[in-house]
């Protein structure tokens, strides 16, 4: 909470977040997904809603790293206690 | 017995009265009510009260009962239940049974912590056992005794999985507890 | 509260539910709580082979806590709406939840209007 913006409002983690309204982001979950998507909503719990999102499911036995599984959905709701981390990507 | 019914009756008429008098509030305070009851844990479970019902825990137990009470936290109170346990036809050595196959056996009756439930629906009791047809039933024993082996290997793959993940920066979702 | 209110916007809507252990269940989303539980109803596309029994169930209770994803379609979100309530964080759904406890009762009322009604509001 010690940084500020130009304005003199503090800053919180879920400003970055808010800047991402409307951006693609990846969201990184638990059980080694990731979720590529547009951000359309969000709360405070990192439940989110994804639009255009596209699955993957590094879930394979032996080589974990190779190529991952992919799912695509129009619009889907991502419960946030599945939620690693949300990185903006450009 | 019979002057029940004529006590509610003479009950009954002030609380009408009562009602048109106040007509102005009354019905906006039941609608804020009934609206804000509609989108409740309770609102959603209440139908089932009195009627045959599946539950499925977080340890993978199926119960099969009739729902008799809850609350607000899903807690449940199910009368008559039978534990019944499903076997894929998957073997330990990779191979496919022919038939699968289920055991059961009468539990009496069960009170549930809510946090312990995954989900629960209302049976159709014309179909509920329609199902069944085409599975082999072995006493519950030896089922139990395979579902547990079966649990076992699989805490043991998952720990593998979980290090292997790791080492790559993935998280696994696995915990013991949760055998659904 | 943000997606409480989002839900009860899909009520009546055909949603699929990923939950935590893989499964996939399909139906039509009846009712949801302030925890995100959901019930579904005409439920179908469950993995047979694990749950056989759930072919002869009339509705389902799912615990929001067991859920990893919920599939809709995109035709029933307003997107622009609900950016526009994450932006503005709680306090706007405070206007959409007292909204949608004085709806009218005739059920053909669309639920989105309620919701642009509050933002009207909010934005006041």
């Amino acid at each position: 909470m010690s940084n500020t913006d130009v304005d003199g409002n503090p800053q919180e983690p879920f400003d970055l977040v808010r800047y991402q309204l409307d951006e693609l982001v990846l969201v990184k979950l638990r059980g080694a997904r990731e979720m590529k998507g547009r951000l359309q909503g969000y709360d405070s719990h990192c439940n989110m809603v994804l639009s255009d999102a596209v699955e993957y499911i590094y879930d394979l036995g032996e080589e974990v790293n190779s190529n991952p599984t992919v799912k695509k959905s129009e619009m889907v709701f991502v419960r946030g206690d599945s939620v690693i981390l949300i990185n903006p990507i450009n | 017995m019979s002057e029940v019914p004529a006590q509610q009756a003479v009950n009954q008429q002030p609380q009408q009265q009562q009602g048109q008098s106040g007509n102005r509030l009354a019905p906006k305070v039941e609608d804020l009510y009934l609206e804000s009851y509609a989108f409740t844990t309770a609102a959603a479970i209440v139908g089932s009260v009195d009627r045959k019902i599946f539950v499925l825990l977080r340890d993978g137990r199926n119960l099969f009962g009739v729902l008799r009470t809850f609350d607000q936290f899903a807690n449940l109170v199910i009368q008559d239940t039978v534990e019944r346990i499903y076997l894929d036809d998957e073997n330990s050595d990779g191979t496919k049974d022919k038939v699968r196959r289920y055991g059961e056996v009468y539990r009496g009756v069960f009170m549930i912590r809510g946090e312990n439930v995954v989900m629960m629906g209302e049976l159709d009791i014309d179909t509920e056992d329609d199902h069944l047809q085409g599975l082999e039933q072995l006493p519950f024993e030896v089922v139990e005794k395979e579902l547990k082996e079966r649990h076992a290997r699989k805490v043991k793959e998952e720990k593998l999985r979980s290090k292997k993940l790791l080492s790559q920066g993935f998280v696994n979702d696995f915990v013991k507890s949760d055998m659904y | 509260m943000l997606f409480f209110s989002f839900f009860k916007t899909l009520v009546d809507q055909e949603v699929t539910v990923e939950l935590k252990n893989d499964i996939e269940i399909k139906g039509t989303l009846k009712s949801v709580d302030q925890y995100l539980n959901l019930k579904l109803d005409n439920i179908s596309g469950i993995n047979e082979t694990k749950y056989p029994h759930l072919s002869a169930i009339k509705n389902l209770f799912i615990r929001g806590s067991t859920v990893r994803y919920v599939h809709m379609d995109p035709r029933s979100v307003d997107c622009t709406l609900l950016q526009d309530a994450s932006r503005r964080g709680k306090f706007l759904f405070l206007f959409i939840t007292m909204a949608s406890y004085s709806l009218p009762r005739d059920k053909k009322v669309r639920r989105t209007n309620y919701i642009t009604e509050a933002v009207a509001q909010s934005s006041k």
